[in-house]
């Protein structure tokens, strides 16, 4: 048998396994050091765009309730400088066939519900030689239905059928309808102790949209509403642009090095009402 | 002796994998981060664009309406009334259709204007507009003059026909066929004197009109309602206007923040040509002053024009309505069933179809109109 000797054996000897472990070290703190720093910028950037996110959302969903609003019409119910009640239109339509508390529809677009909170603006043609005495009548949805009695000129079947709960007197078939359901628009404080922007259907709790923001105090939602003169009114039924400003909040702090803080970001936009 | 691979050992090999595996974690989410960012941005810009191409189509689809398109629109068929691209590449389409199930039903219309992004990335976004048709104009350009009761033409003129402003036919689509004399007065029978220094001219010089004068008159009244609130120039009742006439703003162009600046009728070449203002008067209205203008011009008490004064346009009077020195050329309605009106020495009214057609088409009264109250809305898809 052929005896192993120490030139057979292969290892490493102290000097080498220090030498290599050192070097093995200063490699991992190396590598260390860049990943927490780029785990310190990506959750920055992160929170960073959640921030800017909620906030352009916050003003995308107030510019499209409030662009088609029409205050003459009665679609703003309240004003104030954080808050806003109006009509929220969910869809719309074209009477091709009226019987009884029932309207068929065509070229429907968006939703109908018949929920508690969902109603429908009829328009309602007067004398045909006047623009100013047309109007447009309320009344809400008792039903929507896609089959149902009824057919349209063509006799083919409505879209839509919608039972309604109002007056029908001086409807005629061409008319457009247009579907909405109330809601409040306003920062309250959730259960996570953080500002948010809700929604809140009449009668219902109040849902997120988007957040956190600031305080009502700090800035967090600022309305303005501006009249034909572009002067500050109150007067729900007289303003015809609005300027909106929001400041959102990072939900956690930004991890940075020194003292960790929340990211505030700020957003204002101006916004013409198209029926005013 | 030769070393094999096999007998090689070390992880320096492992550990640089390894190391530039983690790396390009690090670098590929940073990637993954910044392009979802850079998408949410691009995403929102070209949102808005898609949104403000949609609406350039609808003022595009207004602009150059097409009665052609919106008549022969079946009821639920949409018809295209107008595309383009903008300068920055945005694209838009406008249909027409119109509202409705049968020949019987009164005309509206939708029309729903589609813009898309100029991008990668896309982006849609279509708006809509209800329209209404606009008002008859069968009731305006009758004759100089529509009365509701007594007229007195003492020494003063009245003519079914007027010579218009130089510069006026070349230039303007709206005086093509404007030529064709018409009735001097409508009236209710009886119900105009002439003096002797007076004329009356026309195809008839005067038209009686008994049966439907009350519903003429009738219509009169709402339409002077629709045209009173889209007035550009608001009057309070006893107005005193030192001068009248165009007026040219600082930087060239014209002055319509002044109440004094009714258009200029005469030079086509002037920045106020084309401004023809509805001008609302909520009480009685006296001109003294020497000027001109052109328009509308809405009275809801008397008007007195004594100065040497001249308007080109349409002119309604709910009270009585005393000319002298002045002249209208276009058309006057003075439906009051109690008022008077006098022409009198060197007043002039003439019937002008060519003043009266320039006067509506600047108040955007031949193009159909948005519904009253709410018009504009979006269509979420």
């Amino acid at each position: 048998m052929r005896s192993r000797t120490s030139r057979a054996r292969v290892g490493f000897s102290l000097v080498e396994m220090t030498t290599a472990l050192l070097v093995a070290g200063l490699v991992v703190a190396s590598i260390s050091a860049v990943f927490v720093n780029q785990w310190r910028f990506h959750s920055a950037q992160a929170e960073i765009a959640l921030t800017y996110r909620a906030a352009s959302v916050a003003l995308e969903v107030l510019v499209t309730e409030l662009r088609q609003a029409s205050p003459r019409l009665g679609d703003i119910y309240a004003i104030a400088s954080d808050s806003v009640a109006l009509r929220s239109t969910t869809g719309h339509g074209v009477i091709c066939d009226v019987a009884g508390d029932r309207v068929g529809l065509r070229r429907v677009a968006g939703t109908f519900g018949d929920g508690r909170a969902d109603s429908v603006l009829i328009f309602i043609e007067g004398r045909i030689e006047s623009a100013i005495d047309d109007r447009w009548q309320v009344v809400p949805i008792r039903s929507v239905r896609g089959t149902g009695p009824g057919l349209c000129a063509d006799r083919l079947e409505p879209d839509l059928y919608l039972t309604v709960g109002g007056d029908l007197a001086g409807v005629e078939k061409g008319a457009p309808v247009r579907g909405f359901r109330p809601y409040t628009y306003r920062l309250y404080l959730a259960a996570d102790g953080n500002w948010w922007l809700g929604q809140r259907l009449r009668g219902g709790r109040i849902q997120p949209v988007t957040g956190p923001f600031l305080s009502p105090d700090e800035g967090g939602l600022s309305l303005e509403y501006l009249d034909r003169e572009r002067v500050r009114t109150w007067d729900p039924a007289d303003f015809v642009q609005v300027v909106i400003s929001v400041r959102a909040r990072s939900l956690r702090p930004i991890p940075r090095k020194g003292m960790p803080g929340f990211f505030v970001d700020s957003l204002a936009t101006t916004v013409f009402l198209r029926n005013s | 002796m030769r070393r094999s691979l096999t007998d090689e050992r070390g992880v320096a090999v492992i550990a640089a994998v390894v190391t530039l595996v983690l790396l390009g974690a690090v670098v590929s989410g940073s990637l993954v981060l910044a392009v979802r960012q850079a998408r949410g941005s691009s995403g929102g810009l070209q949102a808005a664009a898609a949104f403000y191409a949609a609406e350039a189509g609808l003022a595009a689809s207004l602009r150059g309406w097409d009665w052609e398109a919106a008549r022969a629109a079946q009821p639920g068929v949409p018809v295209l009334l107008a595309s383009g691209e903008l300068a920055t590449g945005e694209t838009f389409q406008a249909y027409i259709a119109r509202n409705g199930s049968g020949e019987a039903d009164r005309a509206h219309y939708l029309v729903t204007s589609t813009g898309r992004a100029n991008g990668p990335h896309g982006g849609r976004r279509t708006v809509a507009l209800l329209l209404r048709e606009p008002l008859d104009a069968r009731w305006c350009c009758g004759a100089a003059l529509t009365a509701g009761s007594r007229v007195s033409v003492e020494g003063g003129v009245i003519r079914g026909a007027s010579e218009d402003p130089l510069g006026w036919r070349p230039t303007s689509e709206a005086c093509a066929d404007s030529s064709v004399l018409g009735p001097g007065v409508l009236a209710g029978s009886g119900s105009v004197g002439v003096s002797s220094d007076g004329v009356v001219e026309g195809a008839p010089a005067v038209q009686e009109l008994d049966k439907g004068l009350d519903n003429l008159i009738e219509e009169i009244e709402v339409i002077f309602e629709d045209l009173a609130v889209r007035s550009d120039i608001e009057l309070p009742p006893g107005a005193q206007l030192p001068s009248l006439g165009p007026l040219v703003d600082g930087a060239g162009g014209c002055d319509t923040e002044r109440t004094g600046n009714w258009g200029e009728p005469l030079d086509p070449d002037h920045p106020c040509s084309e401004y023809l203002p509805v001008i609302h008067s909520a009480g009685d209205l006296t001109i003294e002053t020497i000027g001109r203008g052109q328009g509308i011009l809405l009275v809801e008490g008397d008007l007195a024009v004594t100065g040497d004064f001249e308007f080109h346009g349409l002119v309604i009077v709910l009270g009585d309505l005393q000319i002298e020195n002045g002249r209208i050329s276009g058309t006057v309605l003075a439906p009051g069933r109690r008022s008077t009106v006098r022409v009198g020495f060197g007043g002039q009214l003439g019937l002008s179809k060519c003043g009266v057609r320039r006067a509506l088409r600047a108040a955007k009264l031949v193009s159909p109109h948005p519904l009253a109250q709410f018009s504009w809305l979006e269509i979420l898809e």
